[in-house]
């Protein structure tokens, strides 16, 4: 009995810490495209990553744990390079009902995020979000959702060019969208219902690298008369072919759920135009369609902007 | 109560180790919103706390509830665990993946050693009288 309870105690006093390699960004390259190809590229284990020790590391998928620890640690070197500061939201939230609760541990999980400021004073804020981690064991998650957290980096970095802004604009990478409840999410939400922020919109970003007829259609998913309206006069000025859905399968919904103006942006999903490799190991970086994720990007771009001139 | 612990120190220790696991556990999830596991902790301790005071058969009949809620609990684990692990993954979710391998298998076998030692311990030739 007591070697018994010698190992529990062992067992749950016991702890380990790993440390992760300090990662090192020489250069982010100045032309857009060359910059979300960089970005995709190391997302998904096709560009190895330089250390702090003088050797590469490759981030094959944000699946687990350590690999989403791993990935933060890069997308955090990356914000700093576009010049901002990057912050996380730790956050714990209960299983969908008591039950589960009752048998197993809440979902535990980070978002990181980080603020262009105005450059006026103001409490306002636009959000652009994606998901980092990605939909099973080994999956690269290029187009899911490797091309989202692209085209946000990319926009964000062209925002803070601009020499007006009227509203802070936020950028936000939620974690474990893929478990089924979208859960960085929602804790987002709640986080941002708690504060005293102002937010104007949140711009969800997921699956925007895929487009096999070469039409730069995109999909709106549950947009607000105002928002959607937006993005159709943009659309039409760049010449892209876009239209509505009430899908609800994605980040966008758990700001709705909270009452937070949002919207969903994605490639042409519900009209079929997918790769069909989504949560596989397929969904690698040839899959992407650069030339289709930077007219995405000029879209988001002129929206945001016009939303953050008024 | 401390006469109840002096004579019965492995009973007593399984329960305690149970009852903590359980209390951690509600009080992690009431600090997010969800307060029925808290709920249900804090009323099997006043269940326990009383009946060990006034009744031997009424803190047996309870401790046994327990014992079998512990045992079903860790069993439902386990049984999971083994489907992950043999026949269906839980490919697509890390933290149920996270929840049914490695460490919480240990701790579903915990939980399971500690159900049938309760049990073991609360037979009416085993436990001493404290009342």
């Amino acid at each position: 009995m007591s070697r018994f309870f010698s190992l529990i105690f062992i067992l749950f006093f016991s702890c380990s810490t790993k440390e992760y390699p300090n990662i090192i960004i020489a250069e982010i390259p100045k032309n857009q495209m060359e910059f979300q190809k960089m970005i995709i590229g190391q997302l998904t284990g096709e560009i190895s990553i330089n250390t702090e020790k003088n050797d590469s590391i490759s981030i094959n998928s944000r699946w687990s744990a350590a690999e989403k620890t791993l990935s933060r640690e890069y997308l955090k070197q990356i914000i700093e390079k576009i010049g901002l500061e990057p912050e996380t939201h730790n956050y714990s939230i209960p299983n969908t009902n008591f039950g589960v609760d009752l048998l197993i541990e809440p979902l535990n999980g980070n978002n990181l995020y980080t603020t262009l400021p105005s450059t006026s004073e103001s409490n306002e804020y636009v959000i652009m979000g994606a998901h980092y981690d990605t939909g099973g064991k080994n999956v690269p998650g290029a187009i899911d959702n490797g091309s989202g957290i692209a085209l946000i980096l990319s926009a964000i970095r062209k925002m803070a060019e601009l020499k007006f802004r009227s509203k802070n604009v936020m950028v936000v990478f939620f974690d474990q969208e893929e478990e089924g409840v979208s859960a960085g999410s929602i804790a987002f939400a709640d986080y941002l219902n708690k504060t005293d922020l102002k937010i104007h919109s949140v711009h969800s970003f997921d699956l925007i690298g895929w487009d096999s007829d070469n039409n730069k259609e995109i999909e709106l998913e549950l947009p607000s008369k105002d928002i959607e309206r937006m993005y159709k006069k943009h659309a039409a000025l760049l010449n892209i072919p876009i239209y509505t859905t009430n899908t609800n399968s994605s980040d966008h919904y758990s700001f709705i759920k909270a009452g937070i103006n949002a919207v969903g942006i994605s490639q042409a999903y519900g009209k079929g135009d997918n790769s069909g490799k989504k949560d596989s190991p397929e969904d690698r970086y040839h899959l992407v369609n650069f030339e289709y994720l930077e007219s995405a990007t000029k879209l988001a771009y002129e929206v945001i902007k016009d939303i953050i001139d008024d | 109560m401390i006469e109840f612990i002096r004579v019965n120190k492995n009973l007593s220790l399984t329960l305690l180790l149970s009852i903590l696991f359980f209390l951690r556990k509600g009080i992690q999830y009431s600090l997010i919103g969800n307060v029925i596991p808290l709920l249900i902790i804090i009323g099997f301790i006043i269940l326990l706390t009383t009946s060990v005071q006034k009744s031997r058969t009424a803190f047996i009949l309870i401790a046994r509830i327990w014992a079998i809620i512990l045992i079903i609990l860790s069993t439902i684990r386990l049984l999971i665990s083994i489907i992950h692990l043999t026949i269906k993954p839980f490919d697509n979710s890390f933290h149920m993946t996270h929840q049914f391998s490695g460490y919480s298998i240990i701790l579903s076998i915990l939980m399971l050693i500690l159900g049938i030692l309760m049990l073991r311990g609360l037979s009416k030739k085993r436990i001493k009288d404290w009342l």
